[in-house]
């Protein structure tokens, strides 16, 4: 098997008439999954579970069936899936609303609660019980002066898989599989890296979570990219079909191929150029052999996120940035998203309303009501008080604290679309779970 | 040779219709015929008007049509009937033409635009008319008309539609008839057909008329120049020993002259004289406006389209007494009722029916639950006490399992599942396990939703009763229903259904009822 630090390396690229075909396909040019899974092995896949969405916020599990039946073939053990998702989001609710958990066990695997959400739900469960499987189950490790904590499963597992739905990011242009290594470790990580204000500091991180235990086995699925709006399916999201899929043993490799198709090249993307930098694997397409299709005759054109929010056109919504942090532009790309997807009927109800972001924002045009997010632009922003305002404290501020806010700020006769979307919420992130999360993150 | 049922009332209308030409009042002729291939008698005159309304629209708006009869291997020409029509759709004249006109080659309807041509040509050499349109049927085509005719002016209305429905698959199905210039609806029964995959139009005409409680209503197509009134009646609310009538009239074979009267007076007058429990009135342009949109659908459809239409029939609803009127007046349209219903918290005020926000809400439920791209399964029931278990509830009582399948916001596909697929033999069939069986053969499937007959039956029930009057009680039946796992399931569980199941269909209902209900007028 080749190393991803070896000096050529093998890509396929696979075109199917469905994701499953490419899986089995794309495995077949390398040479077969035997070249990756002895038998015998435990296997850790680590997928894309966000939210309590379907497909492309989370893996085809079409894709993910295929990559599991395959392991199988190959002699695995055990096969373990598993992902932290949205900040605040338990994977115990994503589980039990997509049924999730029961799903993987017939098809052979079994659901890994790397947050141990599924202990909240008991009676007798304490903090200090929280705390003794946190120990027990968890691995600290240091990167660069830096502490992470990953779960045992994931480090003792013979191999790590990585299965990975290409989407449009509003940070990095698209979710690619370094990306999706991400949401490996702990999430209290994550908390302090997207404080960062500094795109160069979060690829560190990223990276750094990316090296605590590298993929052995890539797919970077593009049967279906979903563009426009995401990575989570908002109003403006559309999904573009290419029966592509992009697999390898090196996830440098595997993104710089997948960057190339997307008609992109390296020095588009800071966070590949500062994996090669830092040796983490082979971007050089000289040293990558390219098996199946023809890299210079596909090129997918696809409509990336927006870059400035004030482009995400919410209709009575005037939009002012100043000098924006990358938590707070990342968060409030995602809370106007949800907004123009959710409160079509609301914005007919409220008046003009002025959102301003960021240090500093310029004065706003409309007074009617204003919306001030993130401490930095509550810090900067000194606004008469006869105006009607309403503060989103946090940095950066959590989407769904904004949207409870937003209601009583509104009244929630006028934002009823709002409401009933903040209803259905609370079905599966209620004030007992989050505070059990939160525990269990703290600890 | 033409079923000799069918001929002779085809010719009827044909001679009627030249008289019709001819008339000053036409509306004066009173003779009876058939509805082609239907046992519906009709005014002749109603005939004609149809026709004329509604063939220039779906079908063709050009004048002279050439009928083409061949053989089933494409070989050979057997008949061809030239209609002059001075209007577009009104059949008069019709000249048998030598079927030496033409000589057919076997591949002409491989390219029916080029054959059309051919045709053309042809027909103008040999009689100087220049022909708008052709329908080609093969003979077999001939054959399963000529059946489906047979005694058909016996059959009752419940028999005959499946029987119709058959008729039409299999012309479809086996490539039996082309028309040229191709309507809109050609191409939408077509890719019905194919989105279907399988199910056949009968079984959802016969669980749909099951569903259906017994109604006696009749609906007035109101236009200045020709109204008509429908009325349809299903005595029985099963199909067994069922009756189920479909009857027009024009407003003078009722004896009511509609100028004189105000809409409400009509309504009373026709109520009384049709003996229905409801009428309706409706604008002729709205429903054709309607149906002209709905067979405009590209496939596979876009949700977004469907979007559409349901805003559409939305706003149709929302304007009462300004695009459709009913008698007895319906009572939720009532304000003293809106007052007191207002008291329970309950804002049901239908004239400011949202219908730009429903839709919206609907759909971006869908995409934000079940994804982009997504397959859900429906299963109906039917609970009785002989096949009722407690456990096996849904494979004891299974009536029909169909399969959704989307795919970027569009509808690709609609697949019957069979029992074979969806059950298990070993096992508790749990909708949780039903679902691992159906991916196992179709892919991940993202949710199933099982639902009841009696559930449909009375959604329906209370929907139309609704108009008429409020009855309190059988809403909390519905809503009791909703809550009971036997009527109304679904694994995994949605935050919506999580919702009605333990807050309550009521609580739900409250929770909904501002977005389904504008504040304002917009």
């Amino acid at each position: 098997m080749e190393q991803s630090n070896s000096e050529f390396t093998n890509v396929a690229i696979s075109k199917g008439s469905s994701p499953k075909e490419c899986v089995f396909d794309g495995i077949e040019k390398l040479g077969g999954i035997t070249n990756y899974i002895r038998d015998g092995d435990q296997v850790f896949i680590k997928f894309n579970l966000t939210l309590p969405q379907g497909f492309p916020a989370n893996t085809n599990m079409d894709t993910l069936e295929a990559v599991i039946e395959s392991c199988h073939k190959a002699g695995a053990k055990k096969i373990y899936v598993g992902s932290y998702p949205f900040k605040g989001i338990t994977i115990k609710a994503i589980s039990d609303l997509l049924g999730l958990k029961s799903y993987f066990l017939k098809i052979g695997a079994e659901l890994v609660f790397l947050d141990y959400s599924n202990y909240y739900y008991l009676k007798n469960v304490k903090t200090k019980d929280l705390k003794i499987i946190k120990n027990q189950n968890f691995s600290k490790v240091n990167v660069n002066g830096k502490e992470f904590e990953l779960h045992k499963i994931i480090l003792d597992s013979d191999k790590l898989i990585s299965v990975n739905q290409v989407s449009v990011d509003p940070i990095f242009k698209f979710r690619l599989s370094i990306l999706n290594s991400y949401s490996l470790s702990i999430n209290t990580s994550q908390v302090n890296i997207i404080k960062s204000n500094n795109l160069k500091d979060l690829i560190t991180d990223v990276l750094d979570v990316f090296t605590l235990r590298k993929p052995d086995l890539i797919f970077n699925d593009l049967f279906y990219i979903l563009e426009g709006a995401g990575p989570y399916i908002y109003k403006d999201s559309n999904l573009k079909k290419s029966g592509l899929m992009v697999i390898g043993n090196d996830a440098i490799a595997v993104d710089t191929i997948t960057f190339n198709l997307l008609n992109y090249d390296l020095s588009q993307s800071l966070l590949l150029k500062e994996g090669v930098n830092r040796n983490l694997g082979i971007s050089d397409n000289s040293k990558i052999k390219i098996i199946g299709e023809n890299l210079n005759e596909i090129k997918i054109n696809i409509k990336e996120c927006v870059s400035k929010l004030e482009d995400i056109h919410l209709p009575n919504f005037s939009i002012k940035t100043g000098n924006i942090s990358l938590g707070d532009f990342e968060q409030a790309y995602h809370l106007l998203n949800l907004l123009k997807t959710n409160m079509i009927k609301d914005i007919k109800y409220i008046s003009k309303t002025s959102f301003l972001i960021g240090e500093n924002p310029p004065e706003p045009e409309v007074l009617d009501n204003v919306l001030i997010f993130g401490d930095s632009a509550i810090k900067s922003t000194k606004l008469k008080k006869n105006i009607n305002t309403l503060k989103l404290p946090g940095n950066p501020p959590n989407v769904f604290d904004c949207i409870d806010l937003l209601i009583k700020f509104y009244g929630k006769s006028n934002v009823p679309t709002l409401y009933l979307f903040q209803n259905m919420v609370k079905s599966f992130k209620n004030k007992k779970i989050n505070q059990k999360l939160k525990i269990w993150e703290g600890l | 040779m033409l079923n000799r049922e069918f001929k002779s009332n085809w010719l009827k209308i044909i001679n009627n219709n030249s008289n019709i030409q001819i008339l000053d009042q036409p509306s004066n002729i009173k003779e009876i015929v058939r509805i082609p291939l239907t046992p519906v008698n009709i005014d002749a005159y109603l005939l004609y008007y149809l026709f004329e309304i509604l063939y220039p629209k779906f079908v063709n708006d050009q004048q002279n049509i050439l009928d083409v009869i061949i053989s089933d291997d494409n070989r050979e020409i057997i008949s061809l009937y030239l209609y002059e029509t001075q209007k577009a759709g009104i059949h008069e004249l019709y000249l048998k033409l030598s079927n030496e006109i033409i000589v057919l080659q076997e591949e002409d309807l491989n390219n029916i635009e080029d054959f059309f041509n051919k045709i053309q040509l042809a027909i103008v050499k040999a009689t100087g008319v220049r022909i708008s349109s052709i329908r080609v049927f093969k003979q077999k085509a001939i054959d399963l008309i000529n059946q489906h005719c047979d005694s058909i002016e016996n059959l009752s209305t419940y028999k005959f539609i499946p029987r119709l429905l058959r008729l039409i698959e299999e012309l479809y199905d086996n490539h039996l008839f082309y028309i040229y210039p191709i309507p809109n609806f050609y191409n939408f029964i077509k890719e019905s057909i194919s989105l279907l995959n399988g199910t056949k139009f009968t079984d959802i005409f016969k669980f749909l008329y099951d569903i259906l409680p017994k109604f006696n209503v009749s609906t007035l197509f109101n236009t200045n120049y020709q109204p008509f009134i429908l009325k349809l009646h299903k005595e029985q609310s099963s199909s067994q020993n069922s009756n189920f009538s479909i009857t027009l009239f024009t407003p003078e074979r009722l004896g009511i002259e509609m100028e004189k009267l105000t809409i409400q007076e009509k309504l009373n007058i026709i109520k009384k004289t049709v003996k229905s429990d409801k009428v309706y009135s409706l604008n002729q342009n709205d429903i054709i406006s309607l149906f002209l949109d709905i067979f405009e659908l590209e496939f596979p459809i876009r949700l977004d389209s469907l979007q559409l239409i349901f805003q559409k029939v939305l706003y149709g609803i929302r304007n009462f007494e300004n695009k459709w009127h009913m008698m007895p007046r319906p009572q939720v349209y009532n304000s003293l009722f809106r007052f007191m219903v207002r008291l329970f918290r309950f804002n049901l005020n239908l004239k400011k029916l949202s219908h730009w926000a429903i839709p919206q809400l609907v759909f971006n439920s869908i995409y934000s639950n079940f994804g982009l791209n997504s397959k859900i399964l429906i299963i109906t029931t039917s609970i009785v006490k002989k096949n009722f278990n407690k456990v096996e509830y849904v494979k004891n009582s299974f009536k029909f399992a169909l399969l959704f399948e989307i795919e970027n916001r569009k509808l690709i596909s609609i697949t019957p599942i069979s029992k074979q697929d969806l059950f298990s033999e070993h096992k508790i069939n749990s909708l949780d396990v039903i679902r691992s069986n159906v991916s196992d053969k179709y892919g991940y499937v993202s949710a199933v939703i099982s639902l009841d007959k009696i559930l449909i039956s009375e959604i329906i029930g209370n929907f139309s009763s609704e108009l008429a009057k409020f009855k309190l009680f059988s809403k909390f039946k519905v809503f009791k229903l909703f809550k009971n796992e036997y009527y109304f399931n679904m694994y995994p569980q949605i935050p919506q259904f999580k919702c009605i199941k333990e807050k309550g269909m009521k609580n739900f209902f409250k929770m909904v009822l501002p977005v389904l209900i504008d504040k304002h007028e917009f």
